[in-house]
Formats: structure tokens, C-alpha cells, sequence
């Protein structure tokens, strides 16, 4: 299993064993304020290291962070 | 800064022919306050009605809640920003009128149909187990229903609501201008002994960014991705914080709350006494990524430490959970910089209280004060009159909620019961140390 979060500290307290950093709490899997492309690069960025994630064997919880760049709120 | 809070204590209201004080009667003049609220255009109809505690008496589309103070001297205004100048308050003397509230019941037209962005309103009950839940049930609460124009925005629906009971308010509290004080604390915030512990309040709170007004105003500035401000404790007492007046739902603290919050009286009266109070560090919470609640946390703890705090008081409003880690780290942030903590408020749990009662916490947090849980529910008998319902059968309380029938038996958890989430820790629940 892998969770993709923006409040990692949680998923750590609940000890999900695989954790996505994500953008912002109601929008963990992209930014709908960037522009389109932008938008859909950090998408696909976030979704290509969840399924990295899977197949990555892990001994406690773990944050993966996925090379994305994007203005914090 | 010293200001001079006199209070005048309201044992009846009567409607009569002209509004005044004379010895705890207040009478109120109702037309005059009607002619008063409906001189802004966003607001149709406006009636009066006054609710006693102990009676019958169920008030439904509540809104906010303001106590009646006026500005007698000093620099500006009570409800700066909202019916005042922005002028800084906290200064001179200020009359309140206790044991009432103006409370705003009001219907409009909504635009936001869903999410936290929406309008959402609370049952007040002033008898039964539904009163015994928050001290706004103890007051007598002289109730404007409202009905705002269809036309008007979710933003000057909040304007209009809040507009109107500041006006009124003010002109209540009015009637006691040339009447000689009998009851005066004076609030400053004076040089004390230097052995006495520094003391800070850190009052956190939620607000949403995205929604037409977020929450929590400044001297009627919604507070948005503002990082912490600093304010003196009597600028509470003069109304300088506000509440959103479209959201009547006991998440959010009403304007009567922060007018009386519980830790800034209790601060300012040990103050001298049993600490030296700092003032109130004032912090927008639920930032919506890691590093906003980071950022937040580390400046209002580095505010604190700047400050030269020994201790920090620290509360919160709303249940969001997102809200609570920056509430956490700020908890944290404060004590890795060797200011001690107590943090006071509602926890979850649950309906029977066997879920989570915190959703996030820090190995730092080790003095918390709970007062209660957020999640019980109560069952309310049903009245014998409603105020607030105009021409209409059913109520709501959350849009996408059921609509129901305020004459019948309800059973509601806190969130909507106006005032019943105990956020400051004025409400009626025993506390017992383990």
C-alpha cells in the first residue's frame, strides 16, 4: 500500500508503511492553480513515484517525495 | 495601554417606547433598532424578539452573537473596522452591557452550495440539555431574524448580518453613557515584579482562504495567509476580532466568544498577580502543505521566544484535523525553544468516545487541558415557541443536510449547537486531573 499525503507527519503517526509527499491538503495529487502543462507534469510526477513506491520493499514508515517543485500555501 | 471596562448587568428586557438602562431593566424600543438595521439595503425584513434563559424558547438560522459595548473614551471605536474607523483599540473606557446578546438569526439566498466555503447556521436552545451545553444559552438573547435580499453576495450577506448587530449593539450599550460606573475592572498590561512567570497566549485559529470571508476578521480584515500578528489583550474587550456571520455552527467561535474569551479575562486579571501577561500572539492555523504549517509554527514560537516568554497558552477553533498539526507543531516549536506549553481544548473521539482522541500529537505535548469531546451528541426536547422561522416549516442547518422541523425532538451533536464546541474553556463540562 502506499498513501499519498501533503501532511506526511500524519501518515507517519499512522503508520502507513509507504508515503507520497503530495502538493497541499485538498489537493494531494496536483496544483489546480498552475497552468495546464504544469499541472499535469506534477500529476503524472506524483502518480510515477506512488507506483515506484509499490514495488520498493520497506522496513517502517517511509517518505518517498516525489521531484516536483511547486509554491507552498 | 489601560482600559476601563464597566459593566452593566441586564436582569430584564422589556420592549417598550424608548430604549434605556435603569436599574438592570433594559428597555428596547423596537422600532427604532428595525428602522436602525434596515437603513443598509441588503437586509428586507427585520424583526425583534427576546428569548429568556430557562424558557421554552428554541432560536433557529443563528447566525452570530455580539455583547453590547460602547466606546465611552479613548482612540476609536467598539467593532473597529466593522461600524468604526480602523483605529487601534484597547485605550480608555468601554461600557458592556452583561447578561445579554444581540444574536443575529438570518436567512438568505445562498451561491455556495457545498464544502467548507458554505453559509451554515445553529440551533440555540435557552432551556433543557440543549442550554446546558454553553453559556450563550445563559444570556438573554434579544434576537434580530433577519432576511437578506436575494440579490446580495455571500460576502455582504456577512456585512449585512454583522452590520446590523454591531449597530444594535452599540446603540444598547448606548443607554448607559451618562450613567456613573459601579462595576469597573481596569485592564493594562503594567510593569510587574520581574520573579513573576512571562506569560503568552497563543490563540490560534482556523480560516479557510478560499471562502468569501475567512473565518476571523482584524479590525474587520479577514484574516487570510497572514503569519502570526501580535495584539494586546484589550483589543479583544473593544471587538477588534470578529467573527464570519454567515457560519452560526459551533466550529468557529462567534463574535460574543472573542469579545469574552475566557483566557485573555483570566490572563489579564492574574496579570501582576500570578504571572506577567505578554499579550496574544494571534495565529492563523491550517495552513494546506507541510511547509506553511512549519513556518507558521516556528514564527509564532520564535514571536514568543522574542518575546521572552517562560510559558505559552495555547488554544485552537474548529475540529479540522489539518488545522490541529499546526497547532501541534506550534506546541512543539515552543517548547524545543525552552518556552513551557499548555494547550486547552476539545478532543474527538467519537459519539461513545472509544475513537482517536487526537488525530496528531508531539512527544513535546505534555500538559493539555481537554474539555470534553467534540463528537457526543444531544437530544433536545422539543419547544414550545421557535424563533427565527419567519413563514417557514423546515430548517437547515448544513446545506446538503436533511432539512427538519425545528418544533419536533432533535438529537445534534456540538457543532450545532451554537456556542457548544468549547474551544476557550467557558463552557459547563467538569474537568478532573489525572
Amino acid at each position: 500500500m502506499v498513501q499519498i499525503t501533503a501532511m506526511t507527519m500524519v501518515g507517519k503517526q499512522t503508520r502507513a508503511n509507504r508515503i507520497v509527499a503530495g502538493t497541499s491538503v485538498p489537493h494531494p495529487c496536483g496544483d489546480p492553480s498552475a497552468p495546464p502543462d504544469a499541472d499535469r507534469a506534477l500529476r503524472k510526477e506524483i502518480v510515477r513515484t506512488a507506483l515506484e513506491v509499490l514495488q520498493t520493499d520497506v522496513e517502517q514508515p517511509t517518505v518517498f517525495t516525489p521531484k516536483i517543485t511547486f509554491t507552498a500555501k | 495601554m489601560k482600559l476601563e471596562l464597566i459593566t452593566y448587568p441586564v436582569k430584564n428586557v422589556e420592549f417598550g417606547r424608548l430604549t434605556s438602562y435603569k436599574n438592570g431593566i433594559l428597555k428596547v424600543d423596537k422600532e427604532e433598532l428595525k428602522k436602525l438595521v434596515l437603513e443598509d439595503e441588503r437586509i428586507v425584513s427585520v424583526d425583534l424578539d427576546v428569548a429568556f434563559p430557562g424558557e421554552q424558547t428554541r432560536i433557529v438560522n443563528v447566525r452570530d452573537m455580539v455583547e453590547p459595548r460602547v466606546k465611552v473614551s479613548g482612540p476609536g471605536g467598539v467593532f473597529p473596522g466593522i461600524i468604526a474607523p480602523v483605529q487601534t483599540v484597547g485605550e480608555g473606557r468601554t461600557h458592556r452591557l452583561s447578561g445579554v446578546t444581540v444574536t443575529a438569526s438570518a436567512k438568505m439566498t445562498p451561491t455556495i452550495m457545498s464544502g467548507t466555503a458554505a453559509q451554515d447556521t445553529a440551533i440555540l436552545d435557552m432551556w433543557g440539555p440543549g442550554a446546558q451545553l454553553a453559556p450563550l444559552s445563559s444570556l438573554i438573547n434579544i434576537v434580530l431574524v433577519l432576511r437578506l435580499a436575494d440579490t446580495v453576495s455571500e460576502l455582504d450577506t456577512h456585512a449585512a448580518i454583522i452590520t446590523a448587530e454591531c449597530k444594535v449593539a452599540k446603540r444598547l450599550a448606548e443607554t448607559t453613557v451618562e450613567i456613573p460606573p459601579q462595576n469597573m475592572e481596569v485592564f493594562e498590561l503594567h510593569e510587574v515584579s520581574p520573579s513573576l512567570p512571562r506569560v503568552v497566549y497563543i490563540v490560534g485559529f482556523m480560516t479557510n482562504w478560499h471562502a468569501p470571508h475567512s473565518a476571523v476578521a482584524y479590525y474587520g480584515l479577514p484574516v487570510r495567509e497572514s503569519l502570526p500578528t501580535f495584539v494586546h489583550p484589550n483589543e479583544f474587550l473593544d471587538g477588534a476580532l470578529t467573527a464570519d456571520a454567515r457560519k452560526g455552527i459551533s466550529s468557529y467561535a462567534r463574535t460574543w466568544q472573542w469579545m469574552n474569551n475566557p483566557v485573555v479575562f483570566k490572563l489579564l486579571r492574574e496579570h501582576g498577580k500570578r504571572l506577567n501577561f505578554l499579550g496574544v500572539i494571534v495565529q492563523r492555523t491550517r495552513f494546506e502543505a507541510e511547509h506553511g504549517k512549519l513556518v507558521s509554527a516556528a514564527a509564532a514560537s520564535q514571536m514568543a521566544r522574542l518575546l521572552g516568554a517562560d510559558g505559552a497558552f495555547i488554544t485552537r477553533t474548529t475540529a479540522s484535523g489539518a488545522n490541529f498539526v499546526d497547532v501541534m507543531l506550534t506546541v512543539q516549536a515552543c517548547e524545543q525553544k525552552g518556552i513551557k506549553t499548555v494547550l486547552l481544548g476539545p478532543e474527538w473521539g467519537g459519539k461513545d468516545g472509544s475513537e482517536l482522541p487526537l488525530v496528531f500529537y508531539v512527544p513535546e505535548a505534555t500538559a493539555m487541558v481537554s474539555t470534553g469531546s467534540t463528537d457526543r451528541e444531544t437530544k433536545m426536547p422539543a419547544p414550545s415557541k421557535v424563533i427565527g422561522m419567519a413563514e417557514d416549516k423546515l430548517v437547515q442547518l448544513v446545506l446538503g443536510n436533511a432539512p427538519f422541523s425545528p418544533w419536533s425532538e432533535i438529537t445534534l451533536d456540538d457543532y450545532s449547537i451554537a456556542g457548544a464546541s468549547d474551544w476557550w474553556g467557558e463552557n459547563y463540562f467538569t474537568r478532573k486531573a489525572y
